[in-house]
């Protein structure tokens, strides 16, 4: 199908085929962020964060386009938690982990400032969440 | 059970397509959205069936012209029997997982592949697992026959469909991976973990 936007240009209109190209995504994004976690330097927190938050968002899009048949396109992360939490059940547990997952990406993808060793967990852990959720979303 | 339509053991017709649609979003959804996402019915069908079901104040309905959006009542007496239809996959998913937790010899690895992975079979699929043995237990072992036994009558009597299960010895896996057979592919496409070591990592690669 064509990648429409929707009339608010804020999501694009999707499908299952989507969800599981997502979804592939997601599991690989996930699957090198912990492979660059497993490294003992300070780079890797940015990086392995960076790759997490990336992993988000594809599990994500991926949950939406099979739930709710659009995902969001913008750049506010804010509006793809707001897609996230009308699906249910478990929506409103991921969106609360995708907006504390996103709340790093400014610092992982564009700061001069490395995040803490503790962020990186974190975020590895709430990706993981949110891959899990969107493989039974996909899977329902 | 239909296993691309697991639902509609309990509702065949087109307004269960549309009710576990609207049980999976609190977003109200357009018909012609409703019918994107369903399983099957057309368009035309999917609004006879919206129209039915707000007859039955089972799904409501706002005007937002040119459109009508649908979302399900939550508050509906009969909406927390949709909620559980909606879910009977992960049902399945969360009693086989159960079943294989418990297994005294447990398995390097259990999946399930074919067309109940993908959703895509019909009544007569059979429910595909894909189980390894661990080396040192014979393919004789009397306890693992007994495990493969039980989980397959127990299949059939959650689902009234037969299961066709692999039984696969863990010596057995570096062979596989070299001559790439077929059920190899199906494996790597669609299964789903049901327990042990995830199917990547036995395979050493990513699907």
């Amino acid at each position: 199908m064509s990648r429409r936007a929707t009339k608010d240009h804020r999501s694009r209109l999707c499908d299952a085929a989507d969800a599981r190209k997502r979804l592939a995504d997601a599991e690989k994004y996930l699957e090198v962020a912990e492979l660059v976690a497993s490294e003992d330097s300070l780079e890797s927190h940015n990086v392995a964060t960076g790759l997490a938050v990336l992993a988000g968002i594809a599990a994500a899009d991926a949950a939406c386009c099979k739930a709710l048949g659009e995902s969001s396109r913008g750049p506010d992360h804010r509006d793809a938690a707001a897609f996230l939490r009308r699906i249910t059940p478990g929506g409103e547990a991921a969106a609360n982990n995708f907006e504390r997952l996103a709340g790093l990406k400014d610092k992982a993808h564009y700061s001069f400032l490395n995040v803490s060793g503790q962020d990186r967990t974190g975020a590895i852990r709430r990706t993981s969440q949110l891959v899990d959720f969107a493989r039974e979303v996909l899977q329902r | 059970m239909n296993v691309s339509r697991a639902y509609s053991a309990v509702a065949p017709t087109v307004e269960g397509d549309v009710l576990v649609v609207l049980a999976g979003t609190t977003q109200p959804l357009t018909g012609r959205r409703v019918a994107r996402l369903a399983r099957r019915g057309s368009v035309a069908a999917v609004a006879k069936a919206l129209d039915r079901l707000v007859s039955q104040g089972l799904v409501l309905r706002q005007e937002a012209p040119p459109a009508s959006l649908y979302t399900l009542n939550h508050r509906h007496i009969a909406a927390p029997t949709v909620e559980t239809l909606a879910l009977i996959r992960t049902e399945l998913l969360d009693r086989l997982r159960h079943a294989f937790s418990s297994w005294s010899i447990p398995p390097v690895h259990a999946s399930l592949f074919g067309s109940t992975a993908r959703a895509d079979g019909d009544l007569d699929s059979d429910i595909d697992m894909f189980v390894v043995r661990p080396a040192g237990v014979d393919a004789e072992d009397a306890t693992w026959g007994e495990q493969l036994q039980d989980i397959s009558d127990a299949v059939l009597a959650w689902t009234g469909n037969h299961a066709g299960v692999i039984d696969f010895a863990e010596q057995d896996l570096g062979r596989m991976r070299d001559q790439d057979p077929p059920v190899l592919g199906a494996l790597r496409r669609d299964a789903i973990d049901l327990a042990g070591i995830p199917l990547d990592e036995l395979l050493g690669r990513t699907r």
